[in-house]
């Protein structure tokens, strides 16, 4: 007996189970397919129906595609019309039952019925393929023409089937569609406008033709604005929305990007949008669409103020649905004009505290397009505060939004770091690896902030250390000013960890105001690291950073019970399973073996990070001055991932995680090597750099020994981001011996020229030639640079080399020893250069130090230089860069 | 364009699904049960709208399951899709054509691979696609719409189909009538959407039309015999090879 199918969805929903309805499903279906077997005509309307019922379940049943086809054969209209909704939900792309169903239709179109031709049409709109298209676009054609409207509705959508499957048949309907806007049905009204808006988008030809139609909609929509009540179209006491709506729409496709047709409908849409009544869902979707309207096409200024006005007021509409419509259009319109929408900010800020997540959503974003370097400070300090209650999913958007924007606008230097210490503070879990990044950048930057930030950081992470990512960032400024924190110098500025909230939108000033707070003693910093390193929920990464900032305090702090608490904590994890700490452990225990003035070389300060944009701060200050500023130039002057920073990271990365890149550099400071250089080229891309000939330079510095030898240890030279190759040159290094000189061989492809190292070069380069008359190539107060060039003819004389004597001289004019210098030189690319450590980075006054190099220059041509001369005197930093070049007769 | 129309309860068992596009059956489930399960979980006074983050489809298409436990076991176990995850979509017969949607729609487009590929190949821009809804007692409509509709116009127009529904299905119209008469639901819904573009929204109208083929069809089976009804089909049966591979 066959089950009818009442029993069977009553069956279905007997079921306790997925599983009990998975079975009663399955049973029903083999039942179904050896019905199908039997082809009994009797059965088929219930099987389709049931099959059509386990299709919306959502089980396969697409079996019974061939008894839905044959179901439409039939003609009794309860068959067809059952047979068609199969059609509908059941078929694919088999061809065989295409050409069936194509036959079908075409019949059924051009059956005497209504119902059965709607039926025909109807199907044909749903499933029409491009075969289909063009095999029934003649009955379509004929049947738009129809009398009757509720044929003619119908094959006005199924053109828009047709059209869109074969763009080239739209020729056959363009007449038709000519006298639609005569249509009285508004059915047929309304599918017909459909249509030209399908075609109007298919091919903007058809576009402008049909602007000609604009006055025509104009009357249209005024006649359903002025008409009075009328039953049948009535819904909550306007006429026809569905149809205003699409009127309006269809307008704005015609009205984008043409004056003329922009300005015969401004009137009308100033019409509507004053008396459409916005109480009710029906009137505020008629205004929103007039909204669009206006914002799309060439609409007169006063017609746009009325349109974000009535933005502003769906903003403080209760109903949710039109805040979040207006929250949408206001993100798009801020591109068109930003002034405006910045007037509704309040109410957008609020929006961000509503109960609905998606309007929450919505305003966020809104809030973010609305920063400008004028609201930056006010605007930030919402999302900030926001940020602290925001739903788990904003936080890691808002966060790198946030620090994205504070890195656009910060009107200084000091809100940067505030703005991004607070962020770390507030969602230190959801911070990117690029957020510390950018902070140590900007520390390293401002000396001046140096000691405020690592108070503050301290502070904080003192009152909590489950922030990952502020931990990041202080450990690594903790390692690295170190002594600026132990020393009180920003204990001022910082004060108490409550104070930091509120001190954000302060100028620069504000660093010296404020009670001062004991600064921490060297104990309580090692306490705390030791504190984090030993936490719960320690991440391997923290550890790293940890380490390498106890190994630099060991040389910033002074106390010899600390320098052993330092041993202590490292030694601690020479044993550790973790590959990465464990060798930090160990080499770093290592180091103390060194002559404590080495170690201190090794862990000097990181280099400064140059700022892409020196100026940014002036800018933004400036933007912030200028009342007007368009967002778009402050976004071009954005830049979210900032390639120094990154390039850091991987020298940090490089091998032994963290941030060792002061070993790398350290390392040629013994030899009194301007590895520095090395250090201008990581951290400045920039194209100022490039002009000193940063690329020659690379393959220079012969005393890079150390360098490539760690880079070695950690893994290989390949992963490092230096230039090592010309590295290795002269194993002469304590650190060499250190490490074991086999790994030199591996790590390094012998150079060439296998360079002397300072003392011998002079003697040796001696040998082969004299020196020439000194010139003076620098001269300050301070310091004097001569230079002894001697032109040194290879064995083959190939090559031209000549080796320059650099005897910087201390002036005498005071008596202040000038310390920490360092003399950088950097040659065209035709030229390659080597340089060899300084005798000695200090000069008192009345002595001198000397420094040789050798320049390979194989094309013979004139010798250019750029100095760098850095030094410090007192207190007095000076850093200077001059060109010079030989004469001609040393060459 | 209008892309689905979803009827389901409060427990997310489905009641009406009609996709105007070609959608597998394992994507229509799976979609309708997101979508349930999105929708559902909302506050009563959020918006009626799935903003296209929150609207992310979870893509694990080769489940086995295919969710159709008892009615209120749905809204229990969200545990094994993640709405964040929207980016691995391998949607077989998903065309990347939505690719330059963002992410979260790019998973609601592959779900509805012929519309998102037609329209995407048409205005070149990515599809929006927005879910709209509307809960009434234990039921809910909701529609997937792209951008070229107005979704305060959505609204009114599942008002529309609502009324509808109850006008041409029997006075107050309830959730058992949907599911015994599943076909003339659909019958009403053709009155009024056609391939996914309004066809009509007077409710009058409407009605009228549906029960003006309602009556067509009654007469047309007291009238016809069965025998002729038969003969015909049977004609069709002349292509017994194309019958056969189907079966």
């Amino acid at each position: 007996m066959v089950v009818r199918l009442k029993e069977f969805i009553k069956q279905i929903r007997a079921c306790k189970t997925a599983a009990d309805e998975r079975a009663v499903v399955a049973k029903e279906s083999a039942a179904i397919r050896t019905l199908l077997k039997e082809d009994s005509p009797d059965h088929r309307h219930t099987n389709v129906a049931k099959l059509l019922y386990i299709h919306m379940l959502g089980y396969p049943a697409h079996f019974g595609q061939m008894e839905c086809v044959k179901l439409v054969a039939s003609p009794r209209f309860a068959d067809k019309r059952l047979g068609y909704l199969g059609i509908m939900l059941l078929l694919d792309e088999n061809q065989e039952t295409l050409t069936l169903v194509t036959n079908s239709l075409k019949n059924d179109m051009n059956h005497p019925n209504m119902y059965v031709i709607g039926l025909a049409l109807c199907t044909l709109g749903n499933i029409s393929s491009v075969a289909m298209s063009r095999d029934l676009c003649p009955e379509v054609e004929k049947l738009l023409a129809s009398s009757n409207s509720y044929i003619r509705k119908k094959a006005a959508l199924c053109a828009i089937r047709i059209i869109r499957k074969v763009p080239d048949l739209m020729e056959v309907f363009i007449p038709r569609v000519r006298s639609i806007l005569g249509e009285r049905n508004h059915g047929a009204l309304l599918t017909g406008l459909t249509l030209i808006q399908e075609m109007c988008t298919l091919n903007s030809a058809v576009l402008t033709e049909f602007r000609a139609t604009v006055p025509a909609l104009v009357k249209l929509l005024k006649q359903l604005i002025t008409t009075g009540y009328s039953p049948e179209h009535d819904v909550s006491g306007i006429t026809d929305p569905f149809l205003q709506v699409k009127i309006l729409r269809l307008l704005r496709q015609l009205g984008t990007g043409d004056a003329t047709a922009s300005e015969q409908m401004n009137d009308v849409l100033a019409h509507v949008a004053t008396n459409t009544d916005g109480s009710k869902n029906v009137g505020n979707a008629i205004l929103y669409e007039t909204v669009l309207t206006i914002l799309a096409i060439q609409a007169e200024p006063t017609l746009r103020v009325l349109a974000i006005n009535i933005l502003g007021k769906f903003l403080a509409n209760k109903d949710n649905n039109i805040r979040y419509v207006a929250l949408q259009t206001l993100i798009k319109t801020i591109a068109v004009d930003g002034q405006a929408v910045q007037r509704h900010r309040a109410t957008v800020l609020e929006c961000l505290r509503d109960a609905d997540v998606s309007i929450r959503r919505r305003a966020l974003e809104l809030a973010f397009a609305l920063i400008y370097p004028q609201n930056v400070r006010v605007m930030t300090r919402e999302l900030l505060a926001f940020l602290e209650v925001a739903d788990v999913e904003f936080r890691a958007p808002m966060v790198a939004q946030i620090c994205a924007t504070a890195d656009r606008f910060a009107p200084n230097k000091r809100w940067h770091l505030d703005t991004l210490i607070r962020v770390m503070k507030l969602a230190g879990n959801y911070v990117r690896e690029e957020t510390v990044a950018q902070l140590v950048r900007l520390a390293t930057n401002a000396p001046d902030l140096q000691a405020y930030g690592v108070h503050k950081l301290y502070w904080l992470v003192k009152a909590d250390a489950a922030q990952e990512g502020l931990v990041h960032a202080a450990v690594w400024t903790m390692g690295e000013f170190g002594d600026v924190l132990v020393s009180g110098a920003g204990g001022a500025a910082a004060a108490a960890p409550a104070t930091g909230e509120d001190q954000d939108d302060e100028p620069a000033s504000g660093l010296l105001t404020g009670t001062p707070a004991a600064a921490p003693t060297e104990a309580e910093v090692i306490a705390l690291l030791e504190s984090i390193l030993i936490g719960a929920f320690v991440t391997q990464t923290t550890k790293q950073y940890v380490l390498t900032a106890l190994m630099k305090l060991s040389t910033r702090f002074t106390g010899g019970a600390v320098t052993q608490a330092i041993q202590t904590l490292l030694q601690r994890y020479a044993t550790s399973m973790n590959l990465e700490l464990q060798q930090r452990s160990v080499e770093y225990t290592h180091m103390f073996d060194l002559d404590p003035m080495l170690r201190a070389g090794l862990w000097e300060r990181m280099p400064v990070l140059e700022l892409k944009e020196g100026d940014k701060y002036e800018q933004n200050a400036a933007l912030a001055a200028e009342v007007g500023a368009k967002p778009a130039s402050a976004a071009k002057a954005a830049s979210a991932v900032d390639p120094m920073a990154s390039a850091l990271l991987d020298l940090d990365g490089l091998s032994l995680g963290g941030a060792p890149a002061s070993p790398t550099r350290g390392a040629a400071v013994p030899a009194g090597n301007p590895l520095d250089l090395m250090a201008d080229l990581f951290s400045s891309p920039a194209p100022a750099m490039v002009t000193s000939a940063a690329v020659p330079v690379k393959s220079a510095a012969p005393a890079q020994d150390p360098l490539a030898l760690l880079m070695g240890l950690g893994g290989g030279a390949s992963a490092a981001p230096a230039p090592a190759p010309a590295a290795a040159a002269a194993p002469r290094d304590p650190l060499a011996d250190l490490l074991g000189g086999g790994m030199l061989g591996s790590s390094s492809p012998a150079p060439a020229p296998a360079a002397p190292a300072a003392p011998t070069a002079a003697a040796s380069a001696g040998g082969n030639g004299d020196w020439n008359v000194a010139t003076v190539a620098y001269q300050s107060s301070d310091l004097v640079v001569h230079l002894s060039p001697t032109k040194v003819t290879s064995a083959d004389g190939a090559q031209s080399l000549v080796q320059v004597q650099a005897v910087l001289a201390h002036t005498g004019q005071h008596g202040d020893t000038v310390s920490d210098m360092q003399l950088l030189v950097a040659v065209p690319k035709t030229h390659k250069i080597q340089l060899a450590p300084m005798s000695s980075t200090t000069v008192a006054p009345g002595g001198t130090a000397t420094q040789a190099f050798r320049i390979l220059n194989p094309e013979n041509k004139p010798i250019k230089l750029r100095l760098k001369v850095v030094y410090t005197v007192g207190a007095r930093k000076v850093d200077e860069v001059v060109e010079f070049k030989f004469a001609d007769s040393v060459l | 364009m209008i892309h689905a129309v979803l009827a389901f309860n409060t427990a997310g068992k489905p009641r009406l699904v009609k996709f105007y596009g070609r959608v597998g059956t394992r994507h229509q489930a799976l979609l309708l049960r997101t979508i349930a399960d999105l929708v559902l979980a909302r506050p009563k006074d959020a918006c009626n709208f799935l903003d296209p983050c929150s609207a992310a489809v979870p893509v694990a298409l080769d489940r086995d399951d295919t969710r159709n436990g008892q009615d209120g076991a749905i809204g229990d176990d969200d545990d094994d899709f993640d709405d964040d995850n929207p980016g691995a979509t391998t949607s077989p017969a998903g065309p990347t054509t939505s690719a330059s949607a963002r992410d979260t729609d790019a998973a609601l487009a592959a779900l509805l691979p012929l519309t998102a590929a037609t329209s995407t190949r048409q205005t070149g821009a990515p599809l929006h696609l927005t879910v709209v809804y509307r809960i009434y007692a234990t039921l809910c409509f909701a529609m997937v719409v792209d951008a070229a509709e107005s979704e305060l116009a959505i609204l009114d127009l599942i008002q529309v189909l609502v009324e509808a529904m109850d006008a041409a299905l029997g006075p107050n119209v309830c959730e058992l009538d949907l599911v015994f008469h599943f076909d003339d639901a659909h019958a009403v819904l053709a009155e009024m959407i056609q391939a996914g573009l309004v066809l009509e929204t007077s409710v009058t109208a409407i009605v009228a039309n549906y029960k003006a083929t309602m009556a067509h069809a009654k007469a047309s089976k007291a009238t016809v015999a069965s025998g002729l009804g038969a003969a015909a089909a049977a004609a069709v049966s002349a292509f017994p090879r194309a019958g056969r591979s189907r079966s």
